[in-house]
């Protein structure tokens, strides 16, 4: 694996220094392309309001990003900028992945694809943290940022990938976003039902995702998380899957989206693809299966990307996590062509 | 007329004056929601995480609850379960419009409106509250006894005035979060403007039934909150208009298809939607304390706010309000305004 696997640990701001001291010409980089975008009144604002709400929250993830200033050199504006910047409407077309949650032999299964758009300037690293208080996780995450909505498991298995999808509903930059609530979820909760509850305590400003959460019991659903809502896609009654791509599927969100028709499209055809699959033809639900099904693309279908010549979008790379076993493989390129290696 | 009933003091002392005073209307409702809750056995244990997260989000409206048990000789959990009652999908089918400047300054004007059943229904007794807190903050609202609630017309001192319209929510909800009628009132005793009440309202998602409400506040701004519960959404004035309304079914787009309205109910919404754009865009009424009340009196051929507004209409209006921030003057017509009279409560 070519992915930087950083080995962090201590307090939110002992974790972040080092994450900061580690990547700082990456946090740099994202910094200065963050500052290209769109900088006005109104951007300042949004940070003031971040800084707010984030630290009012969620005090042990703000030390973590004061701890990564301190790490980076970045001022803690700058930090906070370059969270602002997973808000912005030009941050939507970059994701565009495909999640899926089984329950088969080994235990629950998870896995996914990270795709994005052409020629993204996302760079990943894999951190592997354990918090001084017992809490931990391993997560992919864009070098620049403190997230885990890419995909993340926990010390107790619980597993979160997220799909991109936006949102037309109107947001308060004074709501926390979803980003942060999602880490904090995770340093937290050790349970699906526990991290719904989680999660509704508030509304969150943020994109719009779609969110299979997977726990070590088995328990999965997926959240459409239309910012600032949460609602919760459960299982149909009998069903062992749960899957989501980059559209909503409960019927009050059907037109909650911002894809664009292509994406639309693509994101559709990964949908009918697990449907039938995973619904109808019942394939295995083994970690080889999941791993089949994260590599298949061609006229048959798949969910590699690109799926075929007309697809803009390319895997970045995929994860396959077993929550039970606490185990986190990581294809670190096209799952087709590249290997997946246990990282933990 | 209305019974007003003057209260003061802390909320719960307050809580104890309307439950003293109402203790035989309490009771009555009370002993429809028992009937109720025998065909909603998880409402029991629903009342005591609805109880958890009123207290912990908003204890001075807890405080009231529980004065309002004391006052009416009723347990804790009797008080909430009266309080789930608002949560269920019955609808109430009111009008509510704000003109921001007239020569009366800013005015909220609504039709409350019943639904069938509900004319003859004892259990749906309406009194007015003045209501002066230790704190300073003062309002003046209705409210079915039996509950504590804003939601249906409220002004306070500093100026704020809301009115609600029922409409449904198709999102789902949690119990674990506050009910948005404690979220409404603890609003309206906090907040001076609409800017501050719609900031209050977005830090929580709510559970409740979604409604829309139209808020003015004395500096004669005015918006829409289209509350698709647990979503708090706001709808701005059309660009250069100087009033807004709202009815029963929601208009921003994005929540074109989030309502609960049944076929009859969106059909009456709509009629009244489009009275009021064509009385107060097209036509453009005068914007005046006596053509608002004019408006609310409204029925027949050439449509109109006054329930029933035709033979068709299954709604009768149970009372009218005409709040003027500025003044600080609430009136209240207890009947169908077309044919009683508007009487100063404020």
């Amino acid at each position: 694996m070519k992915m930087p696997l950083l080995k962090l640990q201590g307090t939110p701001r002992e974790v972040g220094r080092q994450y900061g001291e580690a990547c700082r010409e990456g946090f740099r980089a994202w910094s200065e392309s963050s500052g290209r975008m769109v900088r006005d009144e109104r951007w300042e604002r949004d940070v003031a309001a971040l800084r707010a709400s984030i630290s009012q929250l969620y005090p042990r993830f703000w030390d973590e990003l004061v701890g990564v200033a301190e790490g980076t050199g970045l001022s803690i504006e700058q930090v906070v900028a370059n969270h602002r910047r997973t808000l912005s409407a030009a941050y939507l077309a970059e994701g565009c992945c495909t999640n899926i949650a089984l329950n088969g032999p080994d235990g629950p299964v998870f896995g996914k694809n990270l795709d994005l758009s052409p020629n993204p300037e996302m760079q990943y690293v894999i951190r592997d943290v354990t918090y001084e208080n017992g809490q931990g996780m391993i997560h992919s995450c864009v070098v620049g940022e403190v997230t885990s909505r890419d995909t993340c498991m926990n010390v107790h298995g619980l597993t979160l990938g997220g799909s991109s999808v936006g949102s037309v509903f109107q947001q308060s930059i004074h709501n926390p976003p979803i980003e942060v609530a999602l880490y904090e979820m995770l340093c937290t909760c050790a349970e699906v039902e526990e991290a719904i509850r989680f999660l509704q305590r508030y509304p969150y400003v943020g994109k719009g995702y779609n969110l299979v959460l997977a726990d070590a019991k088995g328990a999965a659903v997926v959240l459409e998380a239309a910012s600032p809502l949460i609602q919760v896609r459960r299982r149909a009654e009998g069903e062992d899957a749960i899957f989501c791509t980059n559209t909503y599927k409960l019927p009050a969100l059907l037109e909650a989206d911002l894809r664009p028709p292509h994406g639309k499209m693509y994101s559709e055809k990964r949908w009918n693809y697990l449907q039938r699959k995973v619904w109808r033809e019942r394939v295995p639900r083994t970690v080889e299966q999941m791993k089949a099904l994260l590599s298949a693309y061609g006229p048959d279908g798949g969910l590699c990307r690109p799926i075929d010549p007309d697809d803009e979008s390319k895997t970045r790379m995929s994860i396959v996590t077993l929550p039970a076993k606490r185990e986190f493989w990581v294809a670190d390129g096209v799952p087709a062509f590249y290997p997946y290696e246990r990282v933990k | 007329m209305i019974q007003v009933l003057r209260l003061q003091g802390t909320p719960r002392e307050v809580g104890r004056q309307y439950g003293e005073a109402c203790r035989e209307g309490f009771r009555a409702f009370h002993a429809r929601v028992r009937e109720l809750a025998q065909e909603h056995n998880e409402w029991c244990d629903e009342i005591h995480v609805m109880g958890e997260a009123i207290a912990s989000h908003y204890p001075r409206y807890y405080q009231e609850l529980a004065g309002m048990a004391e006052g009416a000789n009723l347990t804790l959990d009797e008080a909430l379960l009266n309080h789930r009652r608002l949560l269920l999908a019955e609808f109430t089918c009111c009008t509510n419009i704000a003109f921001f400047n007239t020569p009366a300054g800013p005015i909220l004007g609504k039709n409350l409106d019943g639904a069938p059943s509900q004319p003859n229904d004892p259990d749906y007794n309406f009194i007015a509250r003045h209501v002066r807190y230790e704190n300073g903050q003062e309002i003046v609202h209705t409210t079915i006894v039996g509950d504590l609630m804003s939601r249906d017309t409220c002004l306070n001192v500093r100026g704020l005035a809301f009115g609600g319209s029922s409409v449904g929510s198709v999102f789902q909800k949690s119990l674990r979060n506050p009910t948005l009628e404690a979220g409404l009132y603890e609003m309206i005793c906090s907040c001076a403007t609409v800017p501050e009440a719609i900031a209050f309202l977005r830090r929580y998602p709510y559970v409740g039934k979604g409604y829309n409400f139209v808020f003015v506040d004395a500096q004669g701004q005015g918006v829409v909150l289209e509350v698709a519960c647990p979503l708090v959404q706001v709808r701005q004035p059309e660009p250069g208009e100087d009033v807004i309304f709202c009815t029963n079914h929601y208009n921003l787009p994005a929540l074109l298809h989030a309502d609960r309205r049944p076929p009859l109910g969106m059909e009456y919404s709509q009629k009244r939607f489009r009275f009021l754009q064509r009385k107060l865009y097209q036509e453009r009424a005068p914007r005046t304390v006596e053509q608002i009340k004019a408006l609310l009196s409204a029925y027949g051929p050439q449509g109109g706010l006054c329930r029933p507004i035709d033979d068709g209409d299954p709604s009768v209006t149970a009372m009218s309000v005409v709040a003027r921030p500025q003044e600080g003057r609430f009136e209240v017509a207890y009947g169908r305004p077309c044919e009683v009279a508007y009487e100063r409560v404020l």
